[in-house]
């Protein structure tokens, strides 16, 4: 650790600093949040709440340097437990809405069943995906984004593509 | 990259861009984080009188005391926390680090260490403890102990007691500690790891810097209730960064992780039935200075690992002893090799080899006469071994403008060449060429035909090249019968680009 970090550094010690963060790091939370949990609206509060939630405890943390990855597990972190709250009753009303299109309605092909079997998988999974192939993680880092190992990464990363070829087949398959 | 995988990346980068994403920093941003703060602050309060009055009540009856006692004007008390007993002055707040969230959120909690087990202050509000320099002069100095992974190796295994050596920090533009001392000290009693760092401002009087190093001082330790939940196995420099090798007792068994001092990695998931070396590796340092740390876990007899590089070097290191209450069966080792391959083989005591495993990328293999020297290369692929990650190609000239017309012409052919290019190829020699780790396979998109270009799959690549034919995947497609462009460098091919040809 360097030793100009420790417990002497804020990188909030003043408005500035704290817009220039919140400027910075919020962009990449808001998307995350958003791809983790297909809301849009829902990844505006998620994040905003885990920046907050972040900047409160970052003034103790020993390594402040690690914000964008404290604030990215805060967002993860959130984004489950948001999926945990949500109802049954809830998760059919979600499930409903993101049923696949009508047969009578135009055909966004292949990428939206993607968007759609993406959706329905476990919010874990989904969330190892994300991190992987949006945020372009490496199994470490997105292993510490969601609290688990490496290997539980790979794995869950695997079950989801395996999912996801089951569930959407080649082109020429159609 | 598979289609699959594509499709993804471009699904996922696609819906991001359409999330809409605050520009700026909202009104009142700052009163949110003071109101979280002073919610925070008032638990702070609360817990951290809570902790100690409890204490104050049994500390005489459960606890030993140390014989140290603090400095200083007032009486003092005795507390403990997480297994640390503690004496300072009674006005002086001793907070639990979980209750005050200094290790994060609740999840991160759960990541056992480090986590921060101690904090001694001399306030106990809650934006006044973040940010001691805004507090009036009230708070003049933060002392906070963490506890590490088990030092079985390195500066913090000096056992208990220990001195505080000044840190060099500079924190005279810092709002929160303007001009202040700060100091630090690692050692290990109890069978635990800890480390502490104390900040003191320099309005703090003789009598309270007495008082707070005699608190430090007085520090007993009890053994955690968990046992070893981690360990420092060793540590060492590479590449010019110190590096410590952690072994973690996790739920899915043992974990190894590598923590440099800006980048690091891990593993975990280990085969316990496998006779082989389980290895991993990182790269520290950039250019001559790079350097591989090789580490993972041995099977049962092995006492020793040594380690084959590519540059003929051999480097070997003591098999260590992973903690029983971490992993009863596995051990591990960790060494530093020169970057590239690395074969690695485990002996026993008796200087049997008992296992062996490879790391690293691989260096050039290098094939007396029929390597091709760096730069781009004209010519066709004739088969890929996707798994030994090598490519035979057939070197050909292309050849376009005048070059191209005499060579047709010399060739038998009549006038000017059709469209402008020729292909001389008249040595049958292959080439076999290795495949850099992060080779680009740059094919050609023939549904936008032809300047678009896709990062085509390695092993969809040899099926079309095995096969002389087309491979489609999807709306892409791999030509078996396509001539390439290949690009050499140290050796190993990092592209191959696809020509087109009517």
């Amino acid at each position: 650790m360097s030793q100009t970090t420790g417990i002497v550094r804020s990188a909030v010690d003043d408005r500035a600093d704290l817009d220039d963060l919140y400027v910075r790091d919020m962009p990449d939370a808001v998307r995350l949040a958003a791809l983790i949990t297909g809301d849009p609206d829902m990844a505006q509060d998620i994040a905003h709440d885990a920046f907050l939630r972040s900047v409160g405890r970052f003034r103790h943390l020993r390594q402040p340097e690690a914000f964008e990855a404290y604030l990215r597990r805060a967002v993860v972190n959130a984004c489950t437990s948001h999926f945990r709250r949500r109802t049954v009753e809830a998760a059919y009303l979600r499930g409903q809405a993101r049923h696949p299109a009508p047969v009578d309605e135009p055909d966004h092909g292949r990428r939206d069943e993607l968007r759609v079997a993406l959706s329905a998988l476990p919010p874990r999974q989904r969330a190892a995906v994300v991190l992987r192939y949006y945020a372009d993680l490496s199994e470490q880092q997105a292993g510490e984004a969601l609290g688990c190992s490496a290997a539980a990464v790979r794995s869950m990363v695997a079950r989801a593509m395996q999912t996801l070829r089951e569930r959407i087949p080649r082109s020429e398959d159609t | 990259m598979n289609d699959l995988e594509h499709d993804l990346r471009e699904v996922l980068d696609e819906d991001a861009r359409r999330v809409p994403t605050p520009i700026s920093a909202p009104e009142g941003l700052r009163r949110s984080v003071r109101r979280r703060q002073a919610v925070v602050g008032g638990v702070v309060g609360l817990s951290a009188l809570a902790v100690v009055a409890g204490i104050v009540a049994g500390a005489t009856t459960l606890l030993p005391v140390g014989s140290s006692q603090p400095a200083g004007e007032g009486p003092t008390t005795t507390g403990t926390l997480n297994g640390i007993t503690i004496t300072y002055p009674q006005a002086w707040s001793l907070i639990d680090p979980d209750e005050a969230g200094l290790n994060g959120s609740s999840m991160m909690a759960e990541v056992p260490l480090p986590r921060i087990v101690l904090a001694l202050a001399p306030t106990d509000a809650g934006e006044t403890f973040g940010c001691p320099g805004q507090a009036g002069g009230a708070a003049t100095f933060l002392m906070t102990v963490q506890e590490e992974p088990l030092a079985l190796d390195g500066p913090s295994s000096e056992p208990w007691p220990v001195d505080l050596r000044a840190m060099t920090v500079d924190a005279s533009e810092s709002a929160c500690y303007p001009g202040w001392d700060f100091f630090r000290a690692g050692w290990t009693a109890a069978g635990r790891t800890f480390e502490a760092r104390l900040g003191v401002d320099p309005a703090a009087t003789t009598d309270e810097r007495d008082a707070v190093l005699a608190s430090f001082a007085s520090m007993s330790f009890a053994s955690s209730y968990e046992g070893v939940t981690a360990a420092t196995l060793t540590t060492g420099n590479a590449g010019g960064q110190e590096w410590s090798l952690i072994a973690t007792r996790q739920s899915d068994g043992l974990t190894l992780s590598l923590q440099g001092a800006s980048s690091g990695s891990g593993s975990g998931g280990f085969d316990r039935s496998s006779q082989d070396l389980q290895v991993s590796s990182h790269a520290f340092g950039d250019g001559a200075d790079r350097e591989l740390v090789v580490y993972g876990v041995v099977p049962e007899g092995a006492v020793r690992v040594e380690a084959s590089s590519a540059d003929g070097s051999v480097t070997s290191a003591d098999v260590l002893d992973v903690p029983n209450e971490i992993d009863p069966d596995l051990n591990a080792f960790a060494l530093v090799a020169p970057p590239g391959s690395v074969e690695l083989l485990g002996y026993d005591a008796s200087g049997e080899v008992v296992a062996r495993g490879t790391v690293g990328a691989p260096e050039p293999a290098p094939v007396p006469g029929a390597l091709l020297e760096d730069g781009r290369h004209f010519g066709y692929v004739r088969s890929v071994d996707a798994d030994a990650r090598t490519i035979e190609f057939d070197l050909a000239y292309f050849l376009s403008g005048e070059e191209a017309n005499a060579a047709y012409q010399a060739a038998g052919g009549t006038g000017p060449v059709p469209n402008d290019h020729f292909v001389v190829n008249d040595n049958p020699k292959l080439r076999t060429l290795p495949l850099a780790p992060d080779v680009r396979l740059r094919l050609l998109d023939w549904n936008h035909c032809c300047e678009t270009f896709f990062d085509g799959d390695l092993a969809l690549f040899g099926q079309a090249i095995e096969e002389q034919g087309d491979v489609t995947d999807g709306d892409l497609i791999y030509r078996g019968q396509s001539q390439w462009w290949i690009t050499v460098e140290n050796g190993s091919v990092t592209e191959i680009e696809e020509q087109y040809s009517p």
